[in-house]
């Protein structure tokens, strides 16, 4: 959304229309632009001692259940909120896994 | 003695020619308009005033579904709101205008309808046809019902606030952008060019007669579809014109500069109004229909593996694509 700036000066926030005058950032979607976000969410994982004498770290779970929601929060948190879209999936690290005799640091 | 009775005469020929002048305003046909027609001083006296001015009670009969979307629109409810709005009515004029040193306002007694158009350019535009009487009157009543609606709040059983909060708070409700803002107020931009909006009309996409005999005719509003005619109030940030500048809306700046600019052709009643079939509810970020329509939401998620130092750790990627399909940017504020 629109940072207005107080009374048009510097880069502190205007808060209420009575003191705003001007936009120092908008994080606003704006028409017409493509805005992608990328989030990377590691799986937890337990560090085993390998045969080796070496370690590696072995997922705890073999799926994580991923949800996305789209929120427009007209007072910037909770309040009056509403959930525009949402979107489940259920990720697995076995889904394209394939039986293999050569590995890769993650050892078992 | 005889020279001063002509000089006396003068002054009183001098004075009535500036209280003419006053009430016609600039151009041709200001005097036909409904704050010019409703009394001589072409100004409501008190809120109830301001209210009867505007009374759009006779356009229920025959438009009962006009009438019930605009009555669940913040339209119907412009300074209320959910009482929030009314709320921050008073922050604005306690932390406003009241607090600067140099607005010239100690004290409600002191408002003037100047100091309360930065938030009733659009809230209540129609405050402009009020006397400054009624700018103190409606900081008093905002003051009152604020008082009474939280001794309310904290005591139920205290029957003489909740009374006078429900009260009060009916009136601020009857003050509204209503039928008469939109189809004869604010229906015309350009007076100069094409006359101000007159007491008798409904303006809207025909010329001809109209069954009320209040409003007996109906006229084609040039802006009636365009984006303009909501511009005037959604925003195209500091209203500069004002004192003391205010910012709410700036949608009507995005629309132009954004989605204009970039090549975008729908107006505000296209979406708000005819595509998403709300007609005169016209909300936005609260209705599903026009959620669906205002954005392209797309992801993408899929298994990979991080290298931490020399060991794999397995992460999921997770792309989110958006593409704003609204005519100006999401939120707005």
């Amino acid at each position: 959304m629109p940072t207005p700036a107080l009374m048009a000066r510097g880069n502190n926030m205007g808060r209420g229309p009575y003191e705003k005058s001007g936009i120092y950032e908008d994080t606003a979607l704006h028409p017409g632009q493509k805005v992608e976000e990328r989030f990377e969410i590691f799986f937890p994982v337990t560090e085993v001692d390998t045969p080796d004498g070496g370690t590696a770290q072995v997922a705890e779970e073999r799926e994580m259940d991923v949800t996305v929601q789209l929120w427009y929060k007209p007072f910037g948190n909770m309040s009056a909120a509403e959930l525009w879209r949402e979107w489940t999936q259920t990720i697995s690290l076995d889904k394209r896994a394939k039986p293999t005799t050569y590995y890769s640091g993650n050892k078992e | 003695m005889k020279s001063l009775k002509i000089i006396g005469l003068t002054a009183v020929v001098l004075c009535l020619t500036t209280s003419l002048a006053f009430a016609l305003g600039a151009g041709v046909g200001r005097d036909g308009t409904i704050a010019a027609k409703y009394n001589k001083q072409g100004k409501a006296e008190s809120l109830q005033e301001l209210i009867d001015m505007y009374d759009v009670s006779s356009c229920i009969a025959c438009h009962p579904n006009n009438h019930e979307q605009w009555d669940a629109s913040p339209h119907s409810r412009s300074i209320y709101g959910t009482g929030r709005a009314a709320a921050t009515m008073i922050t604005a004029m306690k932390n406003g205008f009241m607090s600067w040193e140099y607005s010239g306002v100690e004290s409600t007694k002191d408002i003037k309808v100047e100091h309360w158009m930065g938030c009733m350019k659009c809230h209540l535009p129609q405050l402009a046809d009020a006397t400054d009487a009624v700018a103190v009157e409606l900081a008093d009543t905002l003051l009152e019902w604020y008082d009474n609606a939280i001794a309310a709040a904290n005591d139920p059983d205290d029957e003489d606030a909740v009374e006078t909060s429900e009260r009060l708070a009916e009136t601020l409700q009857a003050l509204d952008i209503n039928c008469l803002i939109c189809h004869n107020r604010n229906a015309i931009v350009h007076k100069w060019t094409d006359g101000y909006p007159q007491h008798d009309t409904v303006y809207g996409y025909t010329d001809g007669g109209h069954m009320d005999p209040q409003f007996s005719k109906t006229k084609r509003s040039l802006i009636m579809d365009e984006s303009i005619l909501c511009g005037q109030c959604h925003g195209l940030g500091p209203n500069l014109e004002l004192e003391n500048p205010t910012q709410c809306a700036t949608a009507y700046g995005s629309y132009l500069w954004a989605y204009q600019a970039g090549g975008g052709q729908e107006t505000c009643q296209d979406c708000h109004m005819r595509k998403s079939g709300l007609g005169h509810e016209m909300v936005s970020y609260s209705n599903k229909t026009m959620q669906e329509m205002a954005v392209d939401f797309e992801v993408q998620a899929y298994a990979s593996q991080w290298l931490d130092g020399s060991k794999l750790r397995p992460k999921t990627v997770v792309n989110v694509a958006m593409v704003n399909r609204a005519g100006h940017g999401i939120p707005d504020g």
